[in-house]
C-alpha cells in the first residue's frame, strides 16, 4: 500500500478516506458545508442525523455517484478520481436498494455478487446469516428481512476493507442486528473501515459524524469529532479485538473469515461473463415477457391487410416498409428490459461501483437485449414476409438486415432507456427519443429489401447499415453509461 | 495565447461577468442585426430581380434559408455546449443549451412551414417529400425529443446533462441522418422536383440572402444573452450581485414614478 508522505495525519495510521471542506446543496437548501473528516482503518463511522439531513447524499459522493458537491474528497491521501479504481476495488456498498435479484434465488444471486466464491463458501456465508436452506428458493418468495440478509451474506464472503451500509438493519430483526452488529465490530477490529448511516444505538465505539445538528455550524463539530477520533480508533480497536474473539467462537468450527482474504479479484472477463449468465438467466425465468414485442410484431403486421387492402401485389410492395417499421416499435417495446428492474433493485448502482469500465457491462447488457428481444424479431419476419406476400428475392436482404440493424436498434434504445430509467413516465417519452435516431437504419434497412424484391444488388445498403453498426458500438455504449450514471445520481 | 483562452474559459463559467459582458454586447447585437435585416428584408423583396422559373414566388428565401441553416447550427451549438458542461463541468453552460432549444425548435418550425408556403406555388402541393424537408423535419423531432426531456426530468442538474447526451448523440447522427435521406430521396424521387438548384445564384440575389442570415445569427445572439440572463438572474437570485442589481433597477423605476 503505497502512502503519500504529505498525507501525514498526526496519527499513527494514515486516513484512508478524506473529506475537506464538503459542501453540499439541495433543492436550494444547504445539507452540509465546511464538512472536513478522516475516517482510518479500524473505524466504525456512524453518520447520523434526521431525516432528510443528507446522510444519503454524504454516502451517495463517498461513492462517487454524485458530483453534485463542492470541496476536496481523498483516497488514501489522493485525491478520490486518481485512486478510484483502488477504492471500488476495496467498497463493498449496500444502499436502500440491496441489488438483490427478485426472480434469482439467494445462491444465483451471490454468484454474481462475487464471483470467484466457490458454492461451499456461498452456503456457508448464507449460513451465516441464517438463510440455511433457503440457498435455491427464489428470493421474491423470501421476506423483507430475509431479502435484506441475502445481500447481507455478501459481508461475509468478500473481502473488502471498506464497507459503506446505508441503512443496514432496516427489517432486520433483533438476532440479526446483533449478529450484524458483531461482524461490523469484527471487520474493523481486522483493520476495515465501516461507514454506515443508521438511528439504531450501536453497542460498539465509534466515530460519530452528525449532520444537520441544530447548531449554528455544523461544519466545527464534525471536524472536532474526527479529531479526537484518532485515539477513538484505537479505543475502538482494542475493544472490537475482543469482541471479535468472543464472536468468534461459535463459528470456530468453520472458519469462514480466514478465507476470504486470500480471494483474488475477479478478472474482467470473469465479471463480465458471470452478468452475461445472470441476466440470460433472467431472460430465461420471465420469458414470457420476452414474447410480448413478439406478438406485438405479428400484431401490427397483420393490420395493414385489414386496414390497407389484402391484394398480394399491393401487399409486396409494401411488405418492406411494414415489416421494418413493426420491428421498429417492437424494439421500443422491448427496451424497458435493458435497465428498468436493475435500476429498481439497485443492481445498476452496484453495477457503477465495480472498479471495471461501465462500457463492457453496458455492451454485455445490450447483447443480452438484442439476444432475447433483437434477434427474435429478425428469426419470425420471414413468417410475417409470407404474411405480406414479400417476392422470393425478398427473404435474404431481410433476414441479412435485421440480423444487422437489430443490434443497431438496442445500441441505440439502450441510450434512451439509459436516460428515461429513472423517470416515472419515461415509457412515454422513450419513443420520443430514440425513434429520430432509427431513421437511418430503416431507410437503409427497408432499401435493402425493396432492392432485393427488384433483383437489384442490395450489398451497398448492407454495407452501410454495417458500417453504421460499427460507429454505434463505439458511441452507443458511451453514451449509455454517461446516461445511466446521470440517472443513478439523482 | 492558451493562458489567453483559459483565462476567457474562466471569465464565461462566471455567470455575473457572463451577465455584465452580454448586457453590453446585446445593444449592439440588436442594431446590427436590425440593420442587416432591414436591408436585406427590403434588398430582397423589392429591389432583387425576380427568378427567372420561380418569379417572385422564391423571395420567401430570404426568411427561410436564414431560419433553416439557423436552426441547424443551433443544434450543433446546444451539442457543443453539452459537451463543454459534461466534460469541464461548467454550469453556465447548460444553461445556453437549454435556453437554444426551443428557439432552435421555433426556427425549424419556421423552415418547414416557409418551405411549405414556397412548395406550394413551385410544387403545387404544400408538403414533398423533399430530401431536405424531411430532414429538416427530422431535425425538428430531435429538438421535441431534447424538449421533452426537460419536461419529464424534475431535476434541472439531471435534465441538463440527460439533455446534453441526447444532444451529442444527436448531433452525431445529423449528418447520418441528412445523408441517408438525400440518398433515399434520390432512389424514390429521381430529380423530378428539386430546388432551383442553379450553380450561382445571382449576386444581386445572394448578397441581400447574406446579410438577413448575419442578421438572423445576430437576432439569434440577443435572444439567446437575454434568456440565458434571465436563467442566470433566476439561478443567482441569492448572491449579492443580484439583489443589488434588482435593488437598484427597483430604486430606478420608482425614480421614474
Amino acid at each position: 500500500m503505497a502512502q503519500l508522505p504529505l498525507s501525514s495525519q498526526e496519527c499513527s495510521t494514515p486516513a484512508l478516506i478524506s473529506g475537506r471542506g464538503l459542501f453540499c446543496e439541495r433543492d436550494d437548501r444547504i445539507l452540509f458545508s465546511h464538512l472536513d473528516f478522516d475516517f482510518h482503518p479500524g473505524d466504525v463511522v456512524r453518520i447520523t442525523g434526521p431525516n432528510g439531513a443528507g446522510k444519503s447524499s454524504l454516502i451517495r459522493i463517498l461513492l462517487g455517484l454524485s458530483a453534485s458537491y463542492e470541496g476536496q474528497l481523498l483516497f488514501n491521501g489522493q485525491a478520490m478520481a486518481d485512486g478510484l479504481y483502488d477504492f471500488r476495488n476495496a467498497l463493498l456498498f449496500l444502499g436502500h436498494q440491496v441489488g438483490v435479484k427478485a426472480n434469482l434465488t439467494p445462491e444465483e444471486n451471490l454468484q454474481w455478487a462475487v464471483p470467484t466464491a466457490s458454492q461451499a463458501d456461498i452456503y456457508q456465508s448464507l449460513k451465516q446469516v441464517g438463510l440455511a436452506g433457503y440457498e435455491d428458493i427464489p428470493t421474491a418468495r423470501l421476506s423483507a428481512g430475509q431479502q435484506r440478509r441475502v445481500a447481507l451474506a455478501r459481508l461475509y464472503l468478500d473481502d473488502k476493507k471498506i464497507w459503506i451500509l446505508d441503512e443496514p438493519f432496516t427489517a432486520i430483526d433483533h438476532a440479526g442486528v446483533l449478529a450484524l452488529e458483531q461482524t461490523i465490530a469484527q471487520h474493523a477490529a481486522k483493520g476495515g473501515l465501516v461507514i454506515l448511516t443508521t438511528h439504531h444505538e450501536l453497542s460498539m465505539d465509534v466515530v460519530n459524524l452528525q449532520l444537520g445538528a441544530s447548531s449554528t455550524d455544523p461544519a466545527t463539530d464534525p471536524a472536532t469529532t474526527s479529531g479526537s477520533s484518532d485515539t477513538g480508533a484505537t479505543e475502538t480497536s482494542s475493544i472490537d479485538t475482543g469482541s471479535a474473539i468472543i464472536a468468534n467462537q461459535p463459528h470456530q468450527a468453520v472458519t469462514p473469515q480466514p478465507n476470504a482474504p486470500a480471494r483474488n479479484q475477479p478478472s474482467m472477463v470473469r465479471m463480465l461473463s458471470a452478468l452475461f449468465s445472470r441476466d440470460m438467466l433472467l431472460a430465461f425465468r420471465t420469458r414470457g415477457e420476452l414474447l410480448n414485442p413478439l406478438m406485438f410484431f405479428l400484431m401490427v403486421a397483420s393490420l395493414f391487410p385489414l386496414a390497407v387492402s389484402p391484394d398480394p401485389k399491393f401487399l409486396a410492395t409494401i411488405a418492406p416498409g411494414v415489416i421494418w417499421v413493426g420491428a421498429l416499435l417492437a424494439t421500443l417495446l422491448s427496451l424497458d428490459l435493458i435497465f428498468k428492474s436493475d435500476f429498481e433493485d439497485g443492481s445498476l448502482e452496484q453495477m457503477l461501483l465495480l472498479p471495471q469500465s461501465t462500457l463492457l457491462f453496458v455492451l454485455v447488457k445490450v447483447k443480452v437485449h438484442w439476444l432475447v428481444a433483437g434477434l427474435p424479431l429478425a428469426l419470425i419476419a420471414p413468417l410475417l414476409g409470407m404474411m405480406l406476400a414479400l417476392p422470393d428475392g425478398g427473404y435474404p436482404p431481410l433476414l441479412l438486415s435485421l440480423l444487422l440493424g437489430t443490434p443497431i436498434l438496442s445500441l441505440i434504445g439502450a441510450i434512451g432507456a439509459g436516460l428515461t430509467v429513472g423517470l416515472r413516465k419515461g415509457g412515454m417519452l422513450l419513443p420520443l427519443l430514440i425513434l429520430p435516431l432509427y431513421i437511418p437504419v430503416l431507410i437503409f434497412a427497408a432499401s435493402a429489401v425493396q432492392a432485393g424484391v427488384l433483383g437489384q444488388s442490395y450489398q451497398g445498403h448492407l454495407l452501410f447499415m454495417a458500417a453504421y453498426l460499427a460507429l454505434t458500438l463505439v458511441i452507443a455504449p458511451l453514451a449509455t453509461s454517461l446516461a445511466i450514471r446521470i440517472s443513478v445520481a439523482r | 495565447m492558451w493562458a489567453a483562452l483559459t483565462r476567457l474559459y474562466h471569465k464565461l463559467g462566471s455567470p455575473k461577468w457572463f451577465y455584465e459582458i452580454t448586457s453590453r454586447w446585446s445593444p449592439w447585437f440588436l442594431i446590427i442585426g436590425s440593420l442587416l435585416m432591414a436591408v436585406g428584408v427590403v434588398w430582397g423583396l423589392a429591389f432583387a430581380p425576380a427568378d427567372y422559373l420561380q418569379g417572385n414566388s422564391f423571395r420567401i428565401i430570404y426568411i427561410h434559408v436564414p431560419s433553416a441553416l439557423l436552426s441547424q447550427s443551433a443544434y450543433i451549438m446546444m451539442a457543443v455546449a453539452g459537451v463543454v458542461g459534461l466534460v469541464w463541468k461548467m454550469k453556465l453552460s447548460f444553461v445556453v443549451g437549454k435556453v437554444i432549444a426551443p428557439i432552435g425548435a421555433g426556427l425549424a418550425i419556421m423552415a418547414l412551414v416557409t418551405g411549405a408556403v414556397w412548395g406550394k406555388p413551385t410544387w403545387g402541393t404544400w408538403w414533398v417529400w423533399d430530401a431536405r424537408l424531411t430532414s429538416m423535419l427530422i431535425l425538428l423531432f430531435l429538438y421535441m425529443g431534447i424538449i421533452a426531456i426537460y419536461n419529464a426530468v424534475e431535476n434541472e442538474e439531471m435534465a441538463n446533462k440527460a439533455a446534453a447526451v441526447l444532444a451529442i448523440v444527436g448531433s452525431i447522427n445529423i449528418p447520418i441522418i441528412k445523408y441517408s435521406v438525400e440518398w433515399w430521396n434520390t432512389l424514390h424521387q429521381p430529380a423530378t422536383i428539386t430546388l432551383t438548384k442553379k450553380p450561382t445564384m445571382a449576386p444581386e440575389m445572394f448578397i441581400p440572402l447574406m446579410l438577413t442570415i448575419i442578421g438572423f445569427y445576430c437576432w439569434f445572439a440577443v435572444w439567446v444573452f437575454a434568456r440565458t440572463r434571465n436563467e442566470i438572474l433566476w439561478r443567482e437570485r441569492r448572491t449579492n450581485w443580484v439583489k443589488k442589481l434588482l435593488a437598484s433597477s427597483a430604486q430606478g423605476k420608482n425614480n421614474a414614478h
